[in-house]
């Protein structure tokens, strides 16, 4: 059931993405063709220079606009499609509430992640006249020999470790954000406002957690936080395994709570 | 085991305002039943509870042997009283989804009522009229071959030739021994298909009985006797 | 085919007096087969079980009969047609001779007011 879920929740999204994506690493190709004309920027008020400032305009609102629909459709997937009219057919579906959040989360990490790929791609692109691909290798080859000349044999588990903590993060702001949509579903009037209100308190008490933590793992061996030292393998592993655990209590702690609201307290208009 | 419901002392309150107070019914398979009531009864909220939309406060309440949960919403089919389909997808892919979820639709038959509609599958759901969509979504929920059909409202706000037609719908494509109520205030127009009529009233149940009972005994129609029962 | 259901009245009293009406008026034929129940349920916008229970009671009846493959059939026997037919036209008059005497008709004259009335009709 849950993979049906994530099935139709791509492809409620997709249709949006997909076409953004596509015109975003179009303008980035055709920004690449405008770099790679010699000495465009130096002709002032030209029409090559015009048309290549239009270009890159549009490309970067192009971008920022892809930032915030993420961010956007995140949001309303969840608020329209589980707590709007749509909710009446997703919660009559014979699924358990917690699947809905999991597939909603699951999508939106999904494009989190691409989005993010799509505008570093489409930048290395443009880019990558004046950087060439072999200057790039190069120079990445050089910092990973680094890490690898001072992690040793733990590289590949820090590296995995930070990806993991990457994902976390994402899915701990994305939970967050549900569970004060939820919140503000609670109340009777001025439902957005709750929520925003709720995902301010939401971040506050989260904040506090952090706090809490940093107390308890305050542990100068451990993490050998001396200003002039640079940390050892094993503090920064520490410290990327503690920051792991604080993003996976924030996160299961906002998802049983949605959870919890959903199953419990739905009131559907 | 002939019911497929069963409530007792079930209460909805939504802060001080108690929607339904210790309703006890006990309905039969099979059974066409009318749940009748002004607006404000709280006959959405007992759909609602029944669809486990809303978490009753105190009670009990049973269909077919469960509680509301995944269990009773894999044989209840819900029609609510407004349009809860998304509008970007294509009629197709509507029938497609509840394909996907229900083990009990029957594709074949939503196709064939679509069909004589005239309403052409790969339109999508936002080009349609409300009273379009209002069918479609009639023909999803009547496709399904579940043990119990909620209906609320669904012949509101429709012009009287629409009205014979989902009459004509709904009895011409429930499961035998399933049971369908409905939930409505227009009751002369359904009144000649019902079998058991429930008045609720301020959240409360004021009448169960059959249509026949009330026919007989009073020598009136349902619509009457329910203008007598709630007089204002 | 026609059904008028008032809803003053239950319902199935009044599907068993319609299909006596339309089995004696010959609509459905002697010895011919009967739609389903669901079917004459839809047609007459019923419930189907107010049908079945109006279908049950015209078997108790003998107008009807139910063939356990085959369905359910009006009877072949014309007699009996005839004497439902009858029994029809009974309760129509009396109810109609209940009426005249409550509008103070006595039986003579009630008769010729028929019978002007019938020659009337022949022109």
């Amino acid at each position: 059931m849950l993979g049906k879920l994530l099935k139709y929740e791509v492809k409620a999204t997709a249709r949006l993405f997909l076409p953004l994506y596509l015109t975003i690493l179009i303008f980035g190709a055709i920004n690449r063709f405008f770099f790679a004309v010699p000495n465009i920027g130096e002709r002032s008020f030209s029409f090559s220079s015009l048309a290549m400032t239009i270009s890159m305009v549009v490309y970067v609102t192009l971008v920022v606009g892809m930032v915030l629909m993420t961010f956007i459709v995140l949001i309303q997937r969840f608020y329209k499609n589980l707590l709007g009219d749509e909710g009446y057919l997703m919660f009559t579906l014979p699924v358990e509430s917690w699947s809905h959040i999991l597939s909603k989360l699951a999508v939106s990490m999904l494009w989190t992640v691409v989005s993010s790929g799509v505008a570093l791609c489409s930048i290395l692109f443009i880019s990558s006249k004046d950087i060439s691909t072999i200057e790039l290798y190069n120079g990445l080859s050089m910092v990973f020999n680094q890490f690898r000349q001072y992690f040793g044999a733990s590289t590949y588990l820090v590296s995995f470790e930070a990806i993991i903590l990457g994902l976390l993060a994402i899915a701990s702001t994305i939970l967050t954000i549900y569970a004060a949509i939820a919140l503000g579903h609670l109340f009777n009037k001025h439902k957005l406002l709750a929520s925003f209100g709720m995902y301010i308190a939401l971040k506050t008490i989260s904040q506090v957690f952090m706090t809490l933590i940093s107390f308890i793992f305050w542990n100068k061996a451990a993490f050998g936080i001396e200003i002039n030292s640079i940390p050892s393998a094993l503090q920064v592993n520490n410290f990327l395994l503690v920051s792991i655990l604080y993003f996976v209590a924030i996160s299961a702690g906002y998802f049983i709570l949605t959870n919890y609201i959903l199953k419990r307290k739905l009131n559907l208009e | 085991m002939s019911s497929i419901l069963t409530c007792k002392n079930l209460s909805k309150s939504f802060g001080n305002k108690k929607a339904l107070s210790n309703i006890n019914l006990n309905i039969e398979r099979g059974r066409i039943v009318g749940l009748l009531g002004p607006n404000g009864s709280g006959k959405s909220t007992f759909i609602k509870l029944c669809n486990d939309l809303l978490t009753s406060t105190s009670g009990e309440l049973q269909i077919a042997g469960n509680t509301p949960g995944i269990e009773t919403k894999k044989v209840i089919s819900y029609l609510p009283e407004k349009t809860y389909l998304n509008d970007w997808m294509k009629v197709s892919e509507i029938i497609q989804m509840f394909q996907d979820f229900y083990t009990d639709f029957n594709v074949e038959k939503a196709y064939d009522m679509l069909k004589r509609l005239n309403i052409n599958p790969s339109e999508r759901l936002k080009t349609l009229s409300k009273g379009t969509k209002e069918k479609v979504q009639l023909i999803l929920v009547m496709s399904r071959e579940a043990q119990l059909y909620l209906l609320d409202e669904p012949i509101g706000g429709v012009d009287p030739a629409a009205r014979d037609y989902i009459l004509d719908t709904i009895l011409g494509n429930y499961q035998e021994n399933a049971t369908i109520i409905i939930s409505t205030h227009l009751i002369s127009d359904i009144e000649k298909i019902l079998d058991d009529i429930i008045f609720l009233k301020d959240g409360q149940v004021v009448l169960t009985k059959t249509v026949d009972e009330i026919r007989d005994e009073n020598g009136k129609s349902v619509d009457a006797l329910f203008r007598e029962v709630f007089k204002c | 085919m026609s059904w008028d259901l008032k809803s003053d009245r239950p319902i199935y009293s009044q599907l068993i007096e319609q299909i006596q009406i339309k089995i004696c008026s010959g609509i459905f034929a002697p010895g011919s087969k009967l739609p389903s129940v669901r079917e004459l349920a839809q047609e007459a916008a019923v419930n189907p079980n107010t049908m079945q229970k109006a279908l049950s009671k015209l078997e108790e009846d003998g107008l009807l009969y139910t063939n356990r493959t085959t369905g359910r059939f009006i009877t072949e026997d014309v007699k009996m047609i005839q004497q439902a037919k009858h029994k029809l036209a009974q309760d129509q008059i009396s109810e109609f001779l209940e009426k005249m005497k409550s509008l103070g008709f006595g039986k003579t004259e009630t008769l010729s007011i028929i019978s002007t009335m019938l020659e009337e009709a022949k022109k």
